[in-house]
């Protein structure tokens, strides 16, 4: 698909958008933390991303350079519109189907509550998390995206997972006693 | 190592950098270590978690997506480089089938001298 979407065929482009659009603005929400901002970053970030699949030689790794994308596109217009703490605005997000063993025993209740830890941190700490441990980034990557040296992406991905855990510690304090499989 | 150090690790490296040495010996910080296992999965499973998009975006993308391929081509057949590399290409052409017409040519006289 990717193949014929870089030969010009529109209807492979637009099955390449109707499997990935969602995705996109998903990382690009998680990011700004805004459905307008989203969806703006999203569509600039497939006309960066037109603009460059004819040269885009690794095609099995499609998904990994469209994150690539949408996160220098997001950093780019966060970092000119000067924003650090943005309300954020994730009210659903749809699980896979179907949920696997792991997801139903983690349960909706956790799902939804990680996802707004993750949404309520700062910025500085949300961005770090979001590109290296949702998105699996590399460190050198997410440093390269937020303009910092690994070194520094290292501290706030400590700083980010210890206020992941202590906001979850607070809500499920059976995870924090880890007594339920101490026991077992 | 104390558990000072085995925490930082932890949360910096991942659940796996401590030694098992220590973990063995240390309930507190086996529970650590698995707290940060547990969210570490749950990060990685919230890529599979899709938001909602606009009802309208995946139109919006697909007509800005052909607007710019058609500006494209616009800029590229508008561009000069274009009408010379194309005038080149036209040379080339003609000169090709005359060449070919006269090797064509050729033959049909070394097939049947009488014609020449």
């Amino acid at each position: 698909m990717v193949r014929a979407a870089q030969q010009g065929d529109p209807a492979a482009m637009e099955e390449l958008i109707q499997g990935s659009y969602r995705a996109a603005y998903t990382l690009a929400l998680r990011l700004m933390g805004n459905p307008d901002d989203a969806a703006e970053a999203t569509q600039e970030a497939y006309i960066r991303m037109t603009r460059g699949l004819k040269k885009f030689r690794e095609v099995g790794a499609f998904p990994t350079w469209l994150f690539k994308i949408v996160s220098n596109v997001c950093m780019t217009e966060m970092r000119k519109r000067g924003r650090r703490d943005i309300p954020t605005e994730i009210e659903s997000m749809e699980d896979p189907t179907p949920l696997d063993a792991e997801d139903e025993a983690i349960g909706r209740v956790f799902w939804s509550e990680l996802e707004r830890e993750v949404a309520e941190l700062p910025e500085v700490y949300r961005s770090v998390i979001v590109l290296r441990d949702v998105y699996g980034m590399s460190g050198e990557e997410t440093g390269d995206m937020l303009g910092i040296s690994p070194g520094a992406v290292k501290v706030r991905l400590h700083r980010a997972r210890k206020r992941l855990r202590d906001g979850l510690v607070d809500h499920f304090p059976e995870w924090a006693s880890g007594d339920d499989r101490e026991s077992a | 190592m104390d558990c000072r150090e085995a925490e930082h690790i932890i949360w910096t490296e991942g659940p796996d950098a401590v030694t098992a040495e220590h973990l063995i010996g240390c309930p507190s910080c086996r529970n650590e270590s698995r707290r940060a296992a547990d969210l570490q999965a749950a990060l990685i499973g919230m890529r599979n978690r899709f938001a909602m998009p606009p009802v309208e975006l995946e139109r919006m993308i697909v007509e800005a997506v052909t607007r710019t391929r058609l500006d494209r081509a616009r800029d590229i057949v508008s561009h000069p480089k274009f009408w010379r590399g194309a005038a080149v290409g036209a040379a080339a052409a003609a000169g090709v089938a005359g060449a070919a017409l006269g090797v064509m040519a050729a033959r049909r006289r070394v097939a049947r001298p009488e014609v020449a």
